[in-house]
């Protein structure tokens, strides 16, 4: 069974998860790739997760097969290897015109 | 007589203190010197109390006044988190003279945004009480980002295509250091009306600074948020910004927002509902004219840090404020209330 693990950032000064923004912050990776112990945090946050409001808060959707399962967490509580696989894609594709 | 136990925060020193990855001598010697910290700041206070107790009655309340311009900057301290996402990192030695671009900006900024709110506004650091200022500058890895995160403000370098770093923008300092002033002042949620209104109020005073800083009034300002850490790839496609002020919904932003409260939805994200509120303020300026901060944006602050705190403000209870101080401050100047109003009733509020 494969589980996989996305990250999102949450506010802070882009607002990655404002609808209509043009880029996406984000980052996947399979949970057999973390650390022992940073799969432990990991799922330490999704078994206890903690009512963390804030500017800034990390969105993590768990997937295996159960479904999907969504905490948000701290910066401070993320694995490190998590937060580093975060990285910045335009949200729609070029159009003719941005193309040229 | 050393200094040392004034310059780290009192809630970095409790944060290392209850670190659990520390060794518990270590975590014990933070805890030590957070409750000397705290010990030496209550004898300051009860001196800066007694002094103004001493003197003659009508004179106090003056002295009390000036007191934060004349006292030293508070210190503007910067951390590398070398590319790793432990806060606050390492501490660099004379930020202000660092090679490092990012440190010296994130340093340098921090203080002239403290100096902006200081002689414009009368406010003594993020607090309001000589709290020192604390950055972190090359969080992660091509992080393309910066954020308050209660403590501290932190910075991404960018992913160098979408986003350049992001200590380029003289507004991105602006705005996180004012998310500390509004959790210090108004200490707004971060979700719904309350939470637009806090990303507004970044939005407005990162604005304000750069105008200041560059002594720019309505009309020569282009009110761009996020001018600065626009990428290659984001300018080779037509955008110029993250947001404007001035006209939220335009395509050269890369983050478009709505332009009226009707649009607004309950949950709706903070940088997209600050869009409303955003541009109220850009048209009230517009029509009062002249330089943003000096009648304009003393109501604002005014009606942001001159409550009792006020968590779930609505945004027409933001508006309806500053209708009334706009009034009561000016009651000659009729044109200034009618701008104010105008601007609100404008964006549907």
């Amino acid at each position: 069974m494969s589980t996989w693990i996305t990250i999102e950032p949450l506010g802070g000064y882009t607002g990655s998860g404002a609808p209509a923004n043009q880029f996406q912050n984000a980052g996947r990776l399979n949970l057999s790739s973390l650390s022992d112990h940073e799969r432990e945090q990991v799922e330490a946050l999704f078994a206890m997760p903690r009512e963390e409001k804030g500017n800034f808060q990390f969105r993590l959707t768990l997937e295996d097969d159960d479904g999907k399962r969504i905490v948000e967490a701290s910066a401070a509580s993320v694995p490190e290897s998590l937060i580093r696989s975060i990285h910045t894609t335009w949200t729609l594709p070029l159009t003719d015109q941005q193309s040229k | 007589m050393t200094c040392t136990c004034f310059i780290v925060p009192q809630d970095i020193l409790k944060r290392f203190a209850s670190d659990p990855s520390l060794r518990d001598e270590t975590r014990s010697v933070f805890d030590r010197t957070a409750n000397v910290s705290r010990l030496v700041r209550a004898v300051r206070e009860q001196q800066t109390a007694f002094t103004l107790a001493a003197m003659p009655f009508s004179l106090a309340p003056a002295v009390a006044l000036v007191a934060p311009a004349l006292r030293a900057a508070s210190p503007s301290l910067v951390y590398d988190c070398q590319q790793g996402t432990s806060t606050p990192g390492l501490p660099v030695s004379n930020p202000s003279a660092a090679a490092d671009g990012p440190t010296k900006r994130a340093c340098e900024k921090a203080l002239a945004v403290a100096r902006f709110y200081s002689e414009v506004f009368g406010r003594d650091s993020i607090d309001d009480n000589h709290m020192t200022l604390v950055s972190s500058v090359h969080y992660s890895v091509g992080f393309a980002n910066a954020f308050w995160n209660g403590a501290q403000m932190i910075y991404g370098d960018g992913d160098g295509e979408i986003f350049a770093d992001f200590t380029n923008g003289d507004d991105v300092i602006g705005h996180e250091l004012t998310h500390g002033v509004t959790q210090h002042s108004a200490g707004l949620v971060y979700s719904d009306e309350p939470g637009g209104l806090n990303e507004s109020f970044s939005d407005v005073f990162g604005s304000m600074f750069r105008q200041w800083q560059s002594g720019q009034d309505v009309i020569t300002a282009d009110w761009l948020i996020g001018k600065e850490i626009m990428g290659p790839a984001a300018l080779a496609r037509g955008y110029t910004c993250l947001r404007d002020l001035a006209n939220p919904a335009a395509a050269h932003c890369l983050a478009p927002q709505p332009t009226h409260y009707s649009q607004y939805q309950a949950g709706m994200d903070p940088h997209y509902s600050s869009g409303i509120p955003n541009l109220a303020f850009y048209k009230a300026a517009m029509a009062v004219g002249g330089q943003s901060w000096t009648k304009l944006g003393k109501v604002w602050y005014e009606a942001l840090t001159d409550f009792a705190p006020s968590p779930n403000l609505s945004m027409s209870q933001f508006a309806n404020r500053t209708r009334a101080i706009s009034r009561n401050s000016f009651p000659n100047d009729a044109t200034f209330s009618s701008a104010v109003d105008k601007a609100w009733t404008a964006v549907g509020l």
